[in-house]
C-alpha cells in the first residue's frame, strides 16, 4: 500500500496526471488503438473459427497474429504507462483484477488459438471452444475496464443490462438465424469446409 | 439553423433512457466491442492490400467486412445515444452546444466522413473490383495500397480524436 502510495505521488505520475493533453490522453489514445488491433482481428479469427465467412482459409491468417501481438504490447506498455497515476485506486480495486485476468487468460487462448490455426483441423471442436471462450474474455475485459470508473452499484446493474442484451441478442440470433446467418455469412449448421 | 438544431437535437426521451445507472457504461463498453470490431476488421483489410499476411486471398477476407459494418451500427447508435443524451451525463448540457463546441468531436465527425469519401474513392477507381481479383501471394496495386493506407491513418485518427472527446467539453458544456 505504502508503495503505491509512493508510486501516485512520483514526479512521474504528476507529470502523466497534467491538465494538458499530452501525456495523459495520449497514452489512453494508445490504449483504445491497441485494444482495437488486438481485440478485432482476434474476433475475426474467433468468428472465423465459430463458421462466419467460411470461404475464408484460416492458415494464412496466421499472417495477422503478429498485429494482434503489436496491438497487445501497444496496450501493455501504455496500460503500465498509465497505471501510476490512479495506482492505489486500480491495484486496491478487485474488478480491475478482474480485468487484468481476463485479458492474461485472453492472450493464453490466443497462443493455443494459433496453435490451432497452423494445426491440420482448424476448426476442430477444440478450437471452437477456445474460440468461443476468447470472445467472452475479450468483453469481459473491456467491460471491466470500462466499470473501472464506476462505483459498486453501477457495476453489478451494467453487469446485469449486459448478460440481458448478450441472451436477448442470441435468442433474435437464432430466431432469425437463416436470414442474419446468409448476410454475415454464417456457416450453416451443416456443410463446413476449411 | 441554430434554433432548428436547438429544437431537433434535443431528445429527452433519449436523456431519460440513459439516466438508467447502467445505460451509460453499457453503452461506453457496446461503443468499444463497436470500435474494436469496425477499426480492427477494416484495418486487416487495409494492411492486406498494403502487404501484410499475402498468403490471404482478398475476395474470401472481404467476406469478415459485413462485421465491421455491425461495428460501425453499434458506434453509430451508441455514439448518437451520447451526444443526444448527453444531459443524463452532465446535467443541464444540451447536445447543441456540445456538437458546436466541441473540437475534438467535430475532427471525430469529420474523420469518418472522409473515411467515406476514401471508401467511395476506393470504389470509384475500379480498385474495389481489381483487388477483388487478388489470389494468395498477390501485390495490390499502387493505388489499392494509397487508398488503404489513407483508411487506415484515418480510422486510427476516429479512435485517437473520440478518446479526447471528453478533453473537448467547454466550459459552456458545464466542464
Amino acid at each position: 500500500m505504502d508503495l503505491l502510495i509512493w508510486l501516485e505521488n512520483t514526479g512521474y505520475a504528476e507529470w502523466v496526471r497534467n491538465p494538458g493533453l499530452f501525456p495523459y490522453t495520449v497514452f489512453l489514445s494508445l490504449h483504445a488503438i491497441g485494444l482495437a488491433l488486438l481485440v478485432g482481428p482476434n474476433a475475426a479469427v474467433d468468428m472465423r473459427i465459430l463458421g462466419v465467412a467460411r470461404s475464408l482459409p484460416l492458415a494464412p491468417m496466421a499472417g495477422f497474429f503478429r498485429l494482434m501481438w503489436v496491438g497487445f504490447w501497444i496496450n501493455a506498455v501504455s496500460g503500465l504507462l498509465l497505471l501510476p497515476v490512479s495506482a492505489v485506486t486500480f491495484l486496491t480495486d478487485p474488478i480491475f483484477y478482474v480485468k487484468l485476468g481476463s485479458i492474461a487468460l485472453a492472450a493464453v487462448i490466443l497462443r493455443l488459438i494459433a496453435r490451432e490455426v497452423s494445426s491440420r483441423d482448424p476448426a476442430s471442436a477444440k478450437a471452437k471452444i477456445l474460440a468461443g471462450t476468447s470472445l467472452a474474455f475479450w468483453s469481459l475485459a473491456i467491460l471491466a475496464g470500462r466499470l473501472i470508473a464506476y462505483s459498486n452499484f453501477v457495476r453489478w446493474t451494467t453487469v446485469g443490462a449486459f448478460v440481458i442484451l448478450t441472451l436477448v441478442l442470441a435468442l433474435v440470433w437464432l430466431g432469425g438465424r437463416s436470414i442474419v446467418a446468409r448476410s454475415l455469412d454464417w456457416a450453416e449448421p451443416s456443410g463446413e469446409h476449411v | 439553423m441554430a434554433e432548428f438544431l436547438w429544437y431537433w437535437l434535443r431528445w429527452p426521451s433519449v436523456e431519460a433512457a440513459l439516466s438508467n445507472s447502467w445505460a451509460w457504461p453499457l453503452c461506453e463498453t457496446l461503443h468499444f466491442i463497436g470500435l474494436a470490431l469496425l477499426v480492427g476488421i477494416v484495418g486487416m483489410f487495409d494492411l492486406r492490400l498494403m502487404g501484410m499476411a499475402k498468403g490471404v486471398a482478398v475476395a474470401p477476407l472481404r467476406r469478415l467486412l459485413p462485421w465491421a459494418v455491425v461495428g460501425f451500427v453499434l458506434c453509430v447508435i451508441t455514439g448518437l445515444a451520447f451526444v443526444l443524451g448527453i444531459g443524463a451525463n452532465l446535467r443541464g448540457v444540451h447536445p447543441y452546444t456540445v456538437a458546436v463546441t466541441n473540437v475534438f468531436l467535430q475532427l471525430k465527425l469529420l474523420f469518418v466522413f472522409l473515411a467515406g469519401l476514401n471508401l467511395l474513392a476506393f470504389y470509384l477507381t475500379g480498385m474495389s473490383r481489381t483487388v477483388e481479383l487478388l489470389g494468395p501471394g498477390e501485390d495490390a496495386p499502387l493505388l489499392a495500397k494509397v487508398i488503404a493506407g489513407v483508411s487506415l491513418t484515418l480510422w486510427i485518427g476516429v479512435v485517437w480524436l473520440g478518446r479526447l472527446v471528453p478533453w473537448g467539453l467547454t466550459p459552456e458544456t458545464g466542464l
